[in-house]
């Protein structure tokens, strides 16, 4: 599936686009997305209209522009047609301003299967939102998203890491982290099956530029609930204010609970304008319950992630138990046999109410890398 | 437990025909259904294929029956639903959103209190819970086996 000179393939609209480029990267093979937020034919001229791609979604581009050798972009003069052959990935040092209209998560979700199939290490220094109730918060990549690679045999030697200098909260943003992450040649299959029992639910309150009592209300009360099931609940509260405390007020939760066989669920919520601290820590702890119901090994802002690597290993049967099958899950899977020509076998297991994912690797390797 | 019975049962639709396509619509699918060895065969028609599932995604037969499966799962993706209408306006969700993010409303009762609310119904899910339930860790999805 590797080969450059496959057909290009053909996509409409602004939907899904990380995914796209991201697909694009790996397989090799070359994109065209038209009609992305084209001028729209009926509207009243009352609201604002967006038009082409959007500032993070040309942030991201110009990351990966940095990050791969002879990737080619081109962009039609109102936005809203790209062209993308996509080159080598180097990795290497870099920083780059992810602007505000999206949050540092998203970035680095959509790196991260880049970063492992890189020349070099990655090692970024990215500015922008570091939490916001969009995309994961950088709490949610520390906690869950960077120990999942571990299933996959990343970074046993280490390397991995997210570190949070500054916080950003929406709309001034003005967080900064440096974002490091190893490379392999390959991954392992991963065999994840047994959900466990949870065992413990840890959580980050954190707040900027607020009075550090809104993030002791917030841990106060994410705990109310979470109380009646389990006693080993421990929300930590982190304050920021002045130079490491970004461009903007702001307050978040994150939660996530732990199962006896290394599942990590997470849940999280942000404060909007006007939020209550306690209405915020209730909200969070009835999310994670909500995943904690659904079930599976990866929560549901993780399946997507966890497929898109079963599909890059070697040639041996992954397989993994979901909750519930997200929308954003279910284009992932097309795009993933669009690109890969992988196909995931679901079969719902009505007992426990979750979906049981497996599919073949393709057998992705490495092949930048370096010998060792 | 007539009404668990239900859902389970409507839960029991093949997820793999709502994601790839229905085996009746294309010689193709059933191809690709049956082995993955034959996957470098259809790299050409793999084009068409794709031309002809975007039409039919959003609208029509298949999205409502995609729809019709989750909400009858309770309480879920309904708020992904930003599938169908997002290229006008362009919102933050972008629908390029892995975060999972339920409708408030859509949330279960979790203040809930008494022998049958929510929190009891998964409380066999922590190690807290009642271990020897039968079918244990996995069985408390079902929310059937506890006994208190």
């Amino acid at each position: 599936p590797n080969e450059p000179g496959a057909a290009v393939l053909r996509y409409k609209g602004s939907k899904h686009f990380r995914q796209r480029v991201v697909c694009s990267v790996l397989s090799g093979r070359a994109i065209r997305i038209d009609d992305i937020r084209p001028f729209p034919t009926t509207t009243d001229y009352q609201e604002e209209v967006q038009m082409g791609i959007m500032g993070h979604e040309a942030a991201f581009l110009r990351l990966v522009d940095k990050l791969t050798n002879g990737t080619q972009v081109e962009i039609n003069e109102t936005g809203t047609t790209l062209r993308f052959k996509p080159g080598y990935v180097t990795g290497g040092r870099e920083s780059h301003d992810c602007g505000t209209s999206r949050s540092l998560g998203w970035f680095i979700e959509g790196l991260l299967p880049l970063a492992l199939f890189s020349k070099t290490p990655f090692n970024l220094t990215l500015s922008g939102i570091t939490n916001d109730d969009v995309d994961l918060s950088v709490d949610a990549l520390k906690a869950v998203t960077l120990p999942l690679l571990k299933h996959f045999g990343v970074a046993e030697e280490g390397g991995l890491e997210l570190k949070v200098k500054r916080r950003g909260a929406p709309p001034g943003g003005g967080g900064l982290v440096e974002f490091r992450c190893p490379i392999v040649r390959e991954l392992k299959p991963i065999d994840f099956t047994e959900p466990g029992l949870i065992k413990r639910i840890r959580g980050n309150a954190y707040c900027t530029k607020v009075s550090p009592q809104i993030a002791n209300r917030v841990a106060e009360s994410s705990r109310g609930l979470l109380n009646r099931l389990l006693p080993d609940v421990w929300v930590h509260t982190d304050h920021h204010a002045g130079r490491t405390g970004g461009e903007s007020p702001g307050f978040a939760l994150s939660l996530v609970a732990e199962s006896t066989t290394g599942v990590l669920l997470v849940a999280e919520t942000a404060a909007d304008k006007g939020t209550l601290p306690e209405d915020l820590g209730n909200f969070g702890s009835k999310l994670i319950l909500e995943e904690i119901k659904n079930g599976g090994c990866v929560d549901s802002s993780h399946q997507s992630l966890a497929m898109l690597l079963m599909v890059l290993c070697p040639e041996d049967v992954s397989r993994l138990r979901i909750g519930k099958l997200t929308r954003y899950s279910v284009t992932y899977l097309r795009h993933l046999r669009d690109f890969f020509g992988a196909y995931f076998r679901l079969k719902p297991d009505p007992q426990t109410s979750t979906v049981l994912v497996s599919c073949q690797g393709i057998g992705f390797k490495n092949l930048s890398r370096g010998a060792t | 437990a007539a009404e668990r019975f239900l859902q389970r049962k409507s839960q029991n639709v093949n997820l793999q025909d709502l994601v790839y396509g229905r085996p009746g619509r294309g010689g193709q699918d059933n191809a690709a259904k049956e082995g993955e060895d034959s996957a470098s065969e259809e790299e050409g028609g793999d084009q068409e294929q794709d031309d002809d599932f975007f039409t039919i995604r959003g609208g029509g037969n298949k999205g409502s029956k995609r729809r019709g499966h989750s909400s009858s799962g309770g309480g879920d993706a309904e708020s992904e639903d930003d599938d169908d209408d997002e290229d006008g306006g362009g919102g933050v969700g972008g629908g390029d959103r892995s975060k999972f993010y339920p409708d408030r409303e859509a949330l279960d009762d979790w203040e809930g209190t008494g022998d049958d609310c929510a929190i009891e119904a998964i409380r066999n899910k922590f190690v807290t819970g009642d271990w020897g339930s039968g079918a244990g860790a996995n069985g408390a999805g079902g929310g059937g086996a506890g006994d208190g």
